[in-house]
C-alpha cells in the first residue's frame, strides 16, 4: 500500500516554490508496478527501516519468556480469547455475565494468535510490536513524503516518532498506544492524500472505513482513546483542508468519509457505549485526587514527551536518573520540540500553514497532557468540566501520541529547511547538507532512545518489581490444561482473591490479575477490583462468595452451583498483600461437599461436583425483597437487597477512651447500638430502621468494619519504597505502588457494604486537632471534605455528607491538614440509604422475584378451603433391599410445591414370634411401635413439621425400603368473589375445620379399610392411629398445611409514586399493627400509615384498614401495591372504605395482577381505583378476596419396613371426611406480625434442555409436561436488554424479571422453544452485518469511479 | 517585519536555556524555562509570517 500510494502522489507539496502539482493519475496495481515500487528508492528506505526495527524488536526477545508489565500483559491464548470476546455480552469474564465492551481486540488478537502458532509467544509479542512499529513508521513516512518533505527528512522525522521519548516510555504499556499510533500516521496519510487529489477520494474513503471498521476498534478498550481518535480524525481532516485545491468538495468528502467511518465502527462503538454507559465507573475521576498522574507533567516535560508520572520512578526505569542527568540523553530528549521551532520558523507558503496548524494542534494537546500541573491549571480545570472529557483523567498516557503524529512532518520540514539554507550559506550540495542533517536528527534520535535500542527498557528486577521478563510456570499451564481439557461444564472461581486489579505472584510476576482468565478456556469467576468500570452485582456476589469460603460455610456449594461454578482454583503463589483478608487453602479445602482435589505445584483444583443445569424453570417463587440470612450461611440466591445495610462488627477490647465529648452531645453521647454490638457480634444498620447509627467502632479482626483511628493519625502504611526513596523525601513516590495510604498523615477506615448497590450516607468521625482543621475522606469512589472543624482539646465529629461506599469492600482514606490531627474510632452513620441506583442493570427491574424469602411480617393468613368431593388413591411401592435396619416413619408434607418432612424413628422390636409369618410379624411389631409413631409423628407436626426438615442426612441412602404415602388433596373449586361482610375482629375465635385426610395402608391387598374420625376441636395438627385389621394399619392425618396458604405478606406493600420513585416497606411495630414507611424523595424513611388492623372475614376475604398520616395523605397517582404470597392463588378483589373529607364512600376496584406465578401475585390498586376522592384519602379499609387453586397439596407418610416384611402390593384407601370450609388464624407457632425467617424451603429446580448457548443467546426447550406456569432462570446476571421469547404453545414475549437479586427470569406458561439473548448481541450482529455491506458498497464505487 | 521566525527560534532558545538549567539542577527555573519556551512555539504557531510581507501584499493588490 505504501509503494504504490507514496510513488503516485509524492509531488511535492511544497516544491521550490510552494507549488502542489497535480497528482499523478492513479494506476491499477499491476505486478510490473508493484516490481518498479520494490526498486524505488521509497522500498530501499523501508526496508532499511524494517530491518532495523526487526534488529531492534528481536533484540528485545527472551526466549520461553513473554514481556509483562502492570498494564501489558499477553494473550496467551488468543484464538480463545478472540471467539469469547465477540460479542457485547461476556459470561466468561464475570460467570454471572456483564456487558462486555464488545470485540475491541479481535484486530490484535488475530495476527498475535498466527504468529503465536508460528513461532510460540515470545516471538509473537515481539512481531507484534515490530509489525505495529513498521506500520506506524510507515504511515509516518508516507505522510511527510505526502505532504512535501524530502525522502531522508522523511526517514529520520518517521524515525523520530519511532525513537520518541513517548514511544519509548510507552512501550512498556499497554500495546493499544502503538497501535493508535500506527493508525494515525495512516488515517493522516490518507486524509493528506484525499486531500490533494480529488481523484483518491472514493479509496480514501474506502481505506478510512476499512481502518474504522476493522482496526480502530483496539481503541475501545478505553473510552478516552475513543475520543482521542475522534479528535484526530477531526484534526487530521482539517489538515487537508490547508493544503487541498477544492476545499468545499473536500469539505464536503470530509464529512461523509467521517460519517462513512461512523457508520463502519457503529459494529463495535455502540457495544462499546453500551458497555461504558451502562456501568459504574469506579475509577477514580476527581482530577484533584488523580493529580499524582501529573506531577511529572510540566510544559517542559511534554514539550519533550515524558510528562509520565512512571518515570520519576526509578522503579519502573531504572536508568531515569541517569538519562535526565547526562547532558547528551537529557538534550537529546528534545528533538523534535527543537526541529519545531525550526520548522516553524522556516517553513513557507502552505507548508508553513500545515506546520503553524500542526504545532497548534500539537501544542494543545501537551497542554492537556499537562493537567492541573502548572501553570493555569484553572485552565485544564475547565476542560475537565466538558461533560465526559474526564476520560482524559491520566492524559499524559493519551493526548501527546497525536501531538507527535502532527510534529513528525514539521520536524521533516525542519530538516529540509536546515539543509537547504546550509546549502545555501555553505555552497555546498544540498544533498550532503541534507544527508548531514539527517544524520545528526537520526543520532540525536537514537541517543534520546538509546534504551530501547539496548532493550534496557525491559528491566530485569528492580527494588520495587520483578523482572518484565516472565516465564510462567508449567505448573500454570499444566492446571490450564487440566480444567481446559475436562469434558464436564462449570466455571472456576480464583481464589486468593484481594482488593487491586494487579497481582503478585511468588515466581515473578507483577501485573494484571487475569492469568485465570488468559489461560482457562472456562468461565472464570474472580472479583477484580480497582479497573475502570465495575459490575456492584458481580462484586456483592464474589465478595459473598469469598466470605461464605472463609467461613466454610456448608452452603458454598449451592452457592457457587448458583453461579454455574463447578471448580475453585486456588492459587498458593500468589501474594495478596493488601491486607484484605481472603479463604486460605486450609478453608478451601474445608469446604463440605469437595469431590475431589487435583494438585498442580502450589495451585489446588478443587472439584466441587456438577453445577447442575445452566436453565432451570420452578414454580416456586414469591415476590419478595427478601432479608437476607446471617452471613455466614447466606445463599447466593436469597441476595436481593433493595435495602442497603452496612455491616458492623466490633469488640468491646476498648483500646481507647471513648471521647468524652461531642458535638450534640446530649444526642449522641449515649451510645444507642445494641448490647450485641458492643459485645463484638456483627451489627447490621439497616437503612431507614433508624435515622442514625452511632456507635464505637474498633478494628476486629473478623470484623467487617474497620478502622484504624485506635491510634493517633499518622501511622504510616507500608509502601514499597527503594532505599533511595526512603532516603531522599523529596523523591517520595506520589503514589504508592500498591494501592495504601497516600499520604502518611491519613488514615484508613475499611468498610464493608453489603448490599448489592452502592450507598451512600453520611459519616461522622471523631477527631482532634490543635487547630483549625479541613479533613478529607476519599476512596476510590470519590472524595468527600469536610466542614471545617475548629481547634479543640477533645475530639470533636468531622461531618461528610453523601459519603458513597461501593458493594463489598470500600477502604476510606481520612488525613487532615496538619500532621497533628488525631482521629478516634468514633463513627456515625447517618441518612444511610440506596444510592439512586447507578447500575442501568437494575433500574428498570419493576418486580424482583425471590426464592426463600423471609417476609418483614405476616398479616395474616387466608383459608383456601378443600372441598371433600375427591376420593384419590395412589399406588405405593416397596423399595426392597437387603440391609436390616431399624424403620421409622418420614412424614412429608408437600404443599404448594413445597416440601416439609419429619423424621420420626421406630424403636426396633424383637419379633414375639420368629417363626410366624412376615405379616404377622408386622402386626405384632406394629401393634407394639403403634402407639410411639403415631405420638412421634405427632410430634413431630405438632412441634413444626412446617419448621424442620430432616435432620438424619439422606434418608434415601439410610432408609432403605420405604413406602411413601402420597395423599393428594382434590383441587378446590374456584371461589367466586365473596361479598364484603362486615369485618371481624381480630381477637375473635376463627372457626377451624381443616380439612382431613385419613390414611388406611394394607399389604395383603384385601384388608384395606377405609378410616374416618371426628373433626378435630382445634387447628393442630393431629395424627391418630385409628385402627389397626391384620396387617393393615391406617393413619388420620391432618392436613395441617391447609391453614397456611394464602398469607398476605406486608413486605411488599409499595407506595410508587408517578415518576417511579418507590420505596414503601413494612415494619413491624410493637404487637399492635404494622408501620408502613417511604422514602421520602429518596432520603428519609418515614412513617406515612399503618395498618390499624387485620381481620379475617371469611374464607379467602381479608379486612385491613390503613390509615394515613395526616401530613401525607393518600396522593393521586400513587397506587398501592401489596404482594399476596400464596399458593396458586388465581384472583383476587377488593373493596375499599375511605374516609375522606366528604365522608365515608364505599367503592370497589379491581386488582392489577402483575404476576400470577404459582407464589407470586403482586397486586396493585392504583389511584384511579380511589376515585375522586383521591387526594383526601386517610383510611383505607381493604376487603381482599383471595381465590387460589390448590394443585397438588399431598401429605405423603413413608413408612420403613423392617426386612422380613410381607410382600405384595400394599393398597391403600383415602377418605376424605371434613371440608375446610372455616377461617383459620395464622398458625400460633407464627408470630403474626413476627420478624424473621419463614418457613419457606425451596422446591427443587428443574433442568431444562438446553439445545444451544453462546455469549449472549441461549435456545432452550421446555418440556411437554411442564405445561404450568413456571419462572424460566438462568445463571445471567440482570439485566434489562435481556429479552426472552416462546415459540409453540406459549406467548409469544415473555415477561422479564428480576430473579433472587441477581439474575434474569422469564415467566413461562405453556410448552416451546424459549430463546432468551441480549439485545446488545443481536444489535451487535445487524451492525457488524451493515458494516461489511458498507464496505463493499464503497469498495464498489471505489472501482467504478476509478479512471481507466 | 517577520514575527513568527523570531518568536519561534526565542522559543528553541529558550529551550535550550531550559535544558541548560536542568542540569544545572536548577528544576524550577528550568520548568519555568519550558513554560516560557511552550508559551513562545504558541505564540509562533500563531503569529502570521510577518507584517511586511502582507502589507508588500496589499500594496501589490493595489
Amino acid at each position: 500500500m505504501l509503494p504504490y500510494q507514496a510513488s503516485s502522489s509524492h509531488a511535492p507539496l511544497v516544491g521550490s516554490r510552494e507549488t502542489v502539482h497535480d497528482a499523478e493519475a492513479p494506476r491499477r496495481w499491476s505486478w510490473s508496478h508493484a516490481r518498479d515500487i520494490a526498486r524505488s528508492r521509497d522500498a530501499v528506505l523501508a526496508a532499511v527501516s524494517y530491518a532495523l526495527i526487526a534488529a531492534m524488536c528481536l533484540h528485545w526477545m527472551h526466549p520461553g519468556t513473554v514481556i509483562e508489565t502492570g498494564d501489558n500483559y499477553w494473550q496467551y491464548r488468543p484464538l480463545h480469547a478472540m471467539l469469547r470476546s465477540f460479542a457485547g455480552w461476556n459470561h466468561f469474564i464475570n460467570v454471572a455475565g456483564a456487558r462486555s465492551v464488545g470485540p475491541y481486540a479481535l484486530p490484535w488478537l488475530v495476527p498475535a494468535a498466527l504468529l503465536s502458532a508460528a513461532g510460540g509467544e515470545s516471538f509473537a509479542q515481539i512481531a507484534m510490536l515490530a509489525l505495529m512499529r513498521g506500520f506506524a513508521w510507515t504511515g509516518a513516512y508516507a505522510l511527510c513524503r505526502a505532504l512535501g518533505a524530502s525522502r531522508p527528512a522523511s526517514f529520520v522525522a518517521a524515525w523520530a516518532l519511532l525513537l520518541n521519548p513517548y514511544v519509548h516510555t510507552m512501550t512498556l504499556s499497554a500495546p493499544v498506544f502503538d497501535w493508535l499510533l500506527a493508525c494515525f500516521v495512516w488515517i493522516a496519510r490518507i486524509a493528506t492524500i484525499a486531500a490533494r487529489d480529488a481523484r483518491k477520494r472514493p479509496a480514501a474513503t474506502f481505506s478510512l472505513a476499512a481502518i474504522a471498521a476493522a482496526a480502530l476498534l483496539f481503541v475501545a478498550q478505553n473510552p478516552g482513546l475513543i475520543v482521542l481518535a475522534a479528535i484526530g480524525i477531526f484534526s487530521f481532516f482539517a489538515l487537508g483542508l490547508l493544503i487541498a485545491k477544492d476545499r468545499a468538495a473536500y469539505a464536503r468528502w470530509t464529512a461523509l468519509t467521517a460519517a462513512a467511518m461512523l457508520a463502519a465502527s457503529l459494529w463495535w462503538l455502540v457495544p462499546a457505549a453500551n458497555y461504558y454507559l451502562g456501568s459504574t465507573v469506579t475509577a477514580n475521576t476527581n482530577t484533584t485526587d488523580y493529580s499524582w498522574v501529573v506531577r511529572n507533567s510540566s510544559l517542559l516535560n511534554n514539550l519533550r514527551f515524558m510528562p509520565t508520572w512512571s518515570w520519576a520512578y526509578s522503579t519502573y526505569f531504572t536508568y531515569a536518573r541517569t538519562f535526565d542527568s547526562n547532558a547528551i540523553t537529557y538534550a537529546s530528549s528534545f528533538l523534535l520540540a527543537l526541529l519545531l521551532g525550526v520548522g516553524l520558523a522556516t517553513a513557507r507558503g502552505r507548508k508553513a500553514a500545515v506546520a503553524r496548524y500542526c504545532t497548534l494542534v500539537g501544542l494543545v494537546m501537551l497542554f492537556l497532557s499537562k493537567g492541573e500541573h502548572p501553570p493555569l491549571e484553572a485552565v485544564n480545570a475547565l476542560f475537565y468540566h466538558v461533560p465526559g472529557f474526564v476520560v482524559f483523567r491520566e492524559p499524559t498516557s493519551k493526548t501527546p501520541l497525536l501531538a507527535l503524529v502532527l510534529f513528525v512532518p514539521v520536524a521533516a520540514f525542519a530538516i529540509d529547511a536546515l539543509a537547504r539554507r546550509a546549502a545555501r550559506a555553505l555552497r555546498a550540495p544540498r544533498a550532503a547538507a541534507l544527508v548531514t542533517f539527517a544524520g545528526v536528527a537520526f543520532a540525536a534520535s537514537a541517543v534520546s532512545a538509546y534504551p530501547l535500542l539496548t532493550g534496557e527498557v525491559f528491566h530485569g528486577a528492580t527494588p520495587g518489581l520483578p523482572s518484565v521478563y516472565v516465564k510462567l510456570p508449567q505448573y500454570w499451564r499444566d492446571a490450564a490444561a487440566f480444567l481446559n481439557e475436562r469434558a464436564d461444564r462449570g466455571a472456576v472461581t480464583v481464589l486468593p482473591t484481594g482488593t487491586y486489579y494487579q497481582a503478585d505472584y511468588t515466581w515473578g510476576y507483577y501485573g494484571y490479575d487475569g492469568l485465570a482468565y488468559l489461560l482457562i478456556d472456562r468461565p472464570v469467576e474472580q472479583e477484580i477490583l480497582g479497573t475502570y468500570t465495575e459490575v456492584p452485582q458481580i462484586n456483592a456476589i464474589a465478595e459473598r462468595i469469598v466470605r461464605a469460603i472463609g467461613a466454610r460455610s456448608p452452603l458454598v456449594r449451592s452457592m457457587l452451583a448458583d453461579f454455574d461454578v463447578r471448580y475453585l482454583l486456588f492459587r498458593g503463589d500468589a501474594r495478596m498483600n493488601d491486607g484484605v483478608p481472603s479463604p486460605s487453602e486450609r478453608d478451601v479445602l474445608a469446604i463440605p461437599g469437595i469431590v475431589s482435589v487435583h494438585r498442580f505445584g502450589p495451585l489446588d483444583v478443587v472439584d466441587l461436583g456438577d453445577p447442575g443445569p445452566s436453565v432451570t424453570e420452578t414454580r416456586d417463587w414469591i415476590a419478595s425483597d427478601a432479608e437476607t440470612a446471617a452471613d455466614t450461611v447466606l445463599e447466593s440466591r436469597t441476595m436481593l437487597e433493595h435495602l442497603p445495610r452496612i455491616d458492623v462488627a466490633t469488640t468491646n477490647a476498648s483500646l481507647f477512651p471513648p471521647p468524652a465529648v461531642f458535638e450534640n452531645a446530649g444526642a449522641l453521647a449515649p451510645i444507642p447500638m445494641p448490647a450485641s454490638v458492643l459485645a463484638g457480634a456483627p451489627h447490621r444498620f439497616v437503612a431507614g430502621t433508624a435515622a442514625t447509627a452511632t456507635g464505637l467502632v474498633h478494628y476486629s479482626p473478623g470484623g467487617i468494619v474497620k478502622t484504624s483511628f485506635l491510634r493517633p493519625l499518622g501511622e504510616r502504611n507500608s509502601v514499597r519504597l527503594t532505599p533511595r526513596e526512603l532516603a531522599d523525601p523529596s523523591s517520595a513516590p506520589a503514589v504508592p505502588l500498591l494501592y495504601e495510604n497516600p499520604a502518611p498523615e491519613m488514615g484508613r477506615i475499611e468498610l464493608f457494604n453489603p448490599a448489592a448497590a452502592p450507598i451512600r450516607f453520611d459519616l461522622q468521625v471523631a477527631v482532634q486537632s490543635d487547630r483549625d482543621e479541613t479533613y478529607v475522606l476519599s476512596s476510590a469512589g470519590g472524595v468527600w471534605k469536610s466542614s471545617p472543624v475548629a481547634a479543640a482539646a477533645e475530639p470533636v465529629f468531622a461531618k461528610f455528607s453523601n459519603v458513597v461506599a461501593r458493594p463489598g469492600p470500600n477502604v476510606f482514606s481520612l488525613g487532615g491538614d496538619s500532621s497533628d490531627a488525631v482521629g478516634f474510632g468514633e463513627l456515625h452513620f447517618a441518612r444511610i440509604g440506596a444510592l439512586s441506583d447507578p447500575t442501568r442493570a437494575t433500574r428498570d427491574a419493576d418486580v424482583s422475584l425471590a426464592r426463600s424469602g423471609r417476609p418483614h411480617a405476616i398479616v395474616g393468613s387466608v383459608p383456601l378451603g378443600i372441598p371433600a368431593d375427591a376420593r384419590p388413591s395412589i399406588q405405593l411401592e416397596i423399595a426392597r433391599d437387603a440391609l436390616p435396619l431399624s424403620y421409622g416413619a418420614v412424614a412429608e408434607l408437600s404443599y404448594g410445591g413445597r416440601n416439609y418432612r419429619c423424621y420420626v424413628p421406630i424403636p426396633a422390636e424383637k419379633p414375639s414370634d420368629a417363626d410366624s409369618g412376615a405379616a404377622s410379624h408386622w402386626s405384632s411389631e406394629a401393634s407394639t411401635t403403634n402407639d410411639a409413631l403415631s405420638q412421634a409423628i405427632a410430634a413431630c407436626l405438632k412441634d413444626g413439621v412446617l419448621y424442620r426438615q430432616a435432620t438424619t442426612g439422606d434418608l434415601a441412602r439410610t432408609l432403605v425400603r420405604a413406602i411413601d404415602i402420597d395423599v393428594a388433596l382434590p383441587p378446590k373449586e374456584k371461589p367466586s368473589p365473596a361479598t364484603s361482610p362486615s369485618p371481624r375482629p381480630m381477637s375473635d375465635s376463627p372457626t377451624v375445620n381443616p380439612g382431613i385426610a385419613s390414611v388406611a395402608v394394607s399389604w395383603d391387598g384385601t384388608a384395606s379399610r377405609s378410616l374416618t374420625s371426628a373433626a378435630p376441636t382445634s387447628n393442630d395438627a393431629d395424627v391418630d392411629e385409628s385402627e389397626r385389621s391384620g396387617n393393615a394399619y391406617a393413619y388420620q392425618l391432618h392436613a395441617k398445611a391447609q391453614t397456611l396458604s394464602g398469607n398476605l405478606v406486608g413486605h411488599l406493600v409499595q407506595l410508587q409514586t408517578p415518576d417511579g420513585t418507590f420505596l414503601g416497606r413494612v415494619e413491624a411495630e410493637d404487637a399492635r399493627g404494622l408501620l408502613l414507611r417511604d422514602q421520602d424523595g429518596g432520603r428519609e424513611w418515614r412513617p406515612f400509615a399503618s395498618i390499624d388492623r387485620v381481620g379475617i372475614i371469611g374464607a379467602g376475604t381479608l379486612d385491613l384498614e390503613l390509615t394515613w398520616n395526616a401530613d401525607s395523605p393518600f396522593r393521586r397517582g400513587q397506587y398501592l401495591g401489596i404482594a399476596l404470597e400464596g399458593d396458586r392463588i388465581e384472583a383476587a378483589s377488593a373493596t375499599f372504605e375511605a374516609q375522606t373529607a366528604g365522608g365515608l364512600r364505599r367503592f370497589s376496584a379491581p386488582l392489577h395482577v402483575t404476576l400470577a406465578g404459582d407464589g407470586a401475585y403482586i397486586a396493585r390498586f392504583a389511584d384511579k381505583a380511589f376515585g375522586a376522592a383521591g387526594g383526601s384519602i386517610r383510611r383505607i379499609r381493604l376487603n381482599l378476596h383471595v381465590g387460589a387453586r390448590v394443585v397438588d397439596n399431598s401429605v405423603r407418610v413413608r413408612i420403613q419396613l423392617p426386612d422380613d416384611s410381607p410382600a405384595g402390593r400394599p393398597q391403600i384407601a383415602i377418605v376424605r371426611s371434613g371440608n375446610a370450609a372455616g377461617v383459620v388464624w395464622a398458625d400460633p407457632r407464627l408470630s403474626l406480625f413476627a420478624l424473621g425467617a419463614a418457613p419457606r424451603p425451596a422446591a427443587p429446580e428443574i433442568a431444562d434442555r438446553v439445545a444451544f448457548t453462546t455469549d449472549g443467546l441461549t435456545i432452550a426447550m421446555r418440556s411437554p409436561a411442564a405445561s404450568t406456569p413456571a419462572i424460566f432462570a438462568t445463571h445471567e446476571l440482570y439485566d434489562p436488554q435481556w429479552q426472552g421469547m416462546c415459540f409453540g404453545s406459549c406467548r409469544p414475549f415473555l415477561q422479564h424479571f428480576q430473579v433472587d437479586g441477581y439474575r434474569n427470569g422469564w415467566l413461562v406458561s405453556g410448552t416451546g422453544t424459549i430463546v432468551i439473548f441480549e439485545a446488545i448481541v443481536v444489535v451487535q450482529a445487524v451492525l457488524a452485518a451493515a458494516s461489511l455491506g458498507l464496505l463493499a458498497l464503497l469498495a464498489a464505487q471505489m472501482r467504478r469511479r476509478a479512471p481507466r | 517585519m517577520r514575527l513568527r521566525g523570531p518568536a519561534a527560534l526565542l522559543a528553541v532558545a529558550t529551550l535550550v536555556v531550559a535544558i541548560g538549567l536542568h542540569l544545572a539542577r536548577a528544576n524550577g527555573a528550568a520548568e519555568t524555562a519550558g513554560d516560557v519556551a511552550f508559551g513562545l512555539l504558541f505564540v509562533a504557531a500563531l503569529l502570521p509570517r510577518g507584517l511586511r510581507r502582507r502589507r508588500r501584499g496589499a500594496a501589490a493588490h493595489k
